[in-house]
């Protein structure tokens, strides 16, 4: 068997975080790879359900990156999703997954510092947790238990 | 300025003023000392990014002012194929892996991620290319969606933010829906942010590849709707920034109705009558007064307040009542233009004492006759100003920007009739913005004093039989001073239009704790209201010169008439949908949603009218009865990305 990689997700807003992202790219700043970017309108998209099916699923933790508060380009996604991950933060910790496995950061198209900065902290962070507990408990919805 | 730029500018033949800028008029702020050349941004004062935005579609109104006769002529149409129904159809996939030179291949192992997806199910066509964006390739994509029958398009290379749009071109010139299509980030978040680790990078290229391909399973083709265009507008409000938008776009050919509160047109420039340059504003007043109301393709309604705006882009239905009639206006965009006014005051005795003014009211009686009465006959009278008031303080905190040039203006018109004059400003700090600056330096050198107080030491005014006093601590000296003047002049700052929240709860569209519009966007849409199709500008924005106020209702032509223009408009497949079905009317949709896209309809349903939706899935995300879907954007497809990367993992 390998040696363990946290397996880390980054839902990125389109206007804002994913740019960032994508900045961080061009200004050729480097991070750790174990992160996998999924593209969505705005954070405000997101729902509670598809972070709690990911960390079911195993995922190691969840980075949701918006835009900065007040500059959401459809002005209140990214509150609301401050919301939503504050609650799912609560019922991680409360099950003993770690609440700290998710995070909200706000940032803007141009802090690709920020994008890359957070990417580092949440890969150490899982690192310090180790893998998740809900590793393997879930089966596939689309292809039925094996 | 940099070099670069005078040099290019002298190759241009543009005048430039005496810091290099582009040299251009209050008045006419965009254009250069050239006829047919426009200037925008920096180059032509020091300005941040919104205004340097609007001055950006500004520019672009003018240029498009004097094309207006050739629009449309040389245009080519773009003819696509008859689009395939792919929905019966199992997906059959290709994947196309970019080197991008070596951009990609060079840390990334490009041959081994095609092996992945060709393994992955649904994929039939699997293969890396050197550039996949070039036109060779794309015509080679081309070749493979019609040899290998493919219903899918899936191109792992850099970002979609950039190059979306291209692959979507190719599937509709190969007769497919372009909404068939996903993308994988490999460069711009793969090869370039992991470049000293190529087994971990490949590994990650093959998982946001497999990922994309899991979402393409279960894209389906979208409609983009269509929807024709009335092409007029109506413009609220008939100052200069309501007059200028309205000219502007009517002189492009679109018809305008310019709503007027007031019995006249003018606004707030009835009360200016020069620039702190010296330009005549009473004049290009008087110009633009004459010019709509002659202009045919305007109709001007005064003594007229709107009752109802229905309606979204391209079709506006609105009512405007004008005196004891109702007038019906259909119409395709909205500009609001509804200014502001120079904010009233009882502090310092204002409406108390007659010697206690406000700089409007000074400039008028400085263009009215010689000097105004408290001066007359004096040798060497003594005027106070006092900056910030009621500014810049809990209950108004925003700086409105004009005061301090207008102090410095009528300071300086004072002592050029009256150089014996004592003219002191007092302030917690003099903003004349940008080459303004110069007449901070001039009004000092011709002997105004500038006494600076602290943030909490405003100045106190008392009255002694019948006489003035003024006394303030000055920060540069430590000192009290007490000052005697034959007139006391007020810099109030400018106050949001009355108006403001009725023409808000019409539209619908939020105003800022301080009473003004709020853009869409401070610095990407900053003469667009988060509703498509309704534009801001001046007054109505925040307070401004009047030389930003002509560049930004320029920009309100600029962004109204790329709307008019069009018969018809594009209304993008990625929109939400109500399943009425499950709906119970709650109305949290319409709670959520910026742009008053969700209605509930006559059936007691929500439904989301298509053209005001901006796609950003905040109804859906927020729905109880998880009703609402946002088109390309569907669970099932995120869910089985989820899938493809946690669950089950092949490995690369």
């Amino acid at each position: 068997m390998t040696e363990w990689e946290p397996q880390i997700i980054a839902f990125c807003c389109n206007y804002c975080a994913y740019a960032a992202a994508d900045l961080a790219g061009s200004k050729r700043m480097q991070y750790p790879t174990n992160v996998r970017v999924i593209h969505t309108p705005c954070t405000g998209k997101i729902e509670m359900e598809h972070i709690l099916d990911a960390f079911l699923k195993g995922v190691d933790g969840i980075l949701v990156a918006g835009c900065l508060e007040g500059g959401c380009h459809f002005l209140e996604g990214n509150l609301r999703a401050r919301k939503r991950t504050d609650r799912i933060r609560e019922m991680l910790a409360e099950i003993g997954v770690g609440g700290e496995r998710l995070k909200m950061v706000n940032l803007s198209a141009a802090m690709a510092p920020t994008f890359v900065e957070s990417v580092q902290e949440m890969v150490n962070t899982v690192r310090t947790l180790g893998p998740t507990p809900l590793r393997g408990s879930r089966q596939p919805e689309s292809e039925g238990t094996a | 300025v940099p070099q670069s730029v005078r040099e290019t500018a002298g190759r241009l033949g543009l005048d430039l003023n005496e810091f290099g800028f582009a040299q251009t008029e209050r008045l006419a702020p965009l254009a250069t000392s050239r006829p047919g050349l426009y200037v925008a941004g920096a180059f032509q004062e020091p300005k941040d990014i919104p205004e340097s935005v609007a001055q950006a579609s500004a520019a672009a109104a003018c240029a498009m002012d004097q094309l207006a006769q050739a629009r449309g002529s040389l245009i080519k149409r773009q003819e696509y194929p008859w689009e395939r129904d792919v929905t019966d159809e199992a997906p059959r996939i290709g994947v196309f892996i970019c080197h991008c030179g070596q951009n990609i291949s060079s840390v990334i192992d490009v041959q081994r991620v095609a092996d992945k997806a060709a393994l992955l199910p649904n994929v039939v066509f699997a293969e890396t290319s050197l550039y996949t964006c070039s036109d060779t390739n794309l015509q080679h994509v081309k070749d493979a969606i019609k040899e290998h029958h493919l219903n899918r398009l899936v191109v792992a290379s850099c970002s979609p933010r950039t190059h979306e749009v291209l692959f979507q071109e190719t599937l509709r010139d190969s007769g497919l829906n372009q909404y068939l299509f996903a993308m994988a980030n490999i460069r711009d978040q793969g090869s370039w942010v992991h470049k000293d680790d190529p087994v971990a990078a490949t590994e990650k290229a093959g998982d946001l590849m497999a990922m994309a391909v899991a979402r393409a399973r279960h894209l389906k083709g979208l409609q983009t709707g269509q929807l024709p265009v009335t092409a007029s507008a109506l413009v609220f409000g008939g100052g200069l920034a309501g007059m200028t938008a309205a000219l502007g776009i009517a002189d492009q050919g679109f018809q305008v109705h310019l709503v007027e509160k007031e019995p006249a047109l003018g606004g707030l420039l009835r009360e200016v009558h020069s620039t702190l340059e010296g330009a005549d504003v009473a004049a290009h007043l008087h110009e633009l007064v004459k010019k709509v109301h002659a202009h045919p393709g305007i109709d001007v309604y005064l003594n007229a307040m709107p009752s109802s705006i229905a309606g979204h882009i391209g079709n506006f239905k609105s009512v405007i009542r004008v005196a004891a009639d109702e007038v019906a206006i259909s119409h395709g965009v909205v500009v609001i233009a509804t200014g502001g006014q120079e904010r009233s005051t009882e502090l310092y005795l204002h409406g108390n004492n007659p010697h206690v003014t406000t700089q409007s009211k000074l400039e008028m009686a400085l263009a009215k006759s010689e000097l105004p009465p408290e001066l007359e006959g004096k040798n060497n009278p003594t005027v106070v100003m006092i900056q910030c008031v009621e500014s810049r303080n809990e209950e108004h905190p925003y700086c409105s920007r004009v005061c301090c040039s207008e102090a410095v203006k009528n300071a300086l018109e004072i002592k050029r009739r009256l150089p014996d004059a004592n003219v002191a400003v007092l302030g917690r700090d003099i903003r004349t913005y940008g080459f303004r600056e110069l007449f901070f330096q001039k009004a000092r050198e011709e002997g105004v004093l500038f006494v600076r107080h602290p943030e909490k030491g405003d100045p106190l005014v008392t009255e002694q039989d019948g006489r003035l006093e003024v006394r303030v601590h000055d920060a540069s000296s430590n000192r009290e001073l007490l000052l005697r003047p034959d007139l006391l002049v007020l810099s109030t700052g400018i106050a949001p239009a009355a108006t403001n929240p009725v023409l808000s709860g019409l539209l619908r569209s939020a105003l800022t704790s301080d009473g003004f519009f709020l853009e869409a966007h401070p610095k990407l849409r900053p003469v667009d209201l988060a509703n498509e199709g309704e534009f801001l500008c001046g007054l109505a924005h925040s307070p401004r010169f009047m030389d930003e106020t002509i560049a930004h209702a320029l920009a309100t032509v600029g962004r109204a008439t790329t709307v008019l223009s069009k018969t018809h408009l594009q209304i993008p497949g990625q929109v939400a949908q109500v399943d009425p079905e499950n709906c119970v009317a709650c109305a949290t949709c319409v709670k959520v949603c910026p742009y008053g896209a969700p209605m509930i309809n006559e059936m007691s349903k929500a439904e989301i009218q298509g053209a005001m939706c901006m796609g950003c899935g905040s109804c859906a995300a927020s729905c109880p009865a998880r009703t609402i879907t946002l088109l390309h954007q569907e669970d099932q497809a995120l869910v089985a990305m989820l899938d493809e990367l946690l669950v089950d993992e092949v490995g690369v």
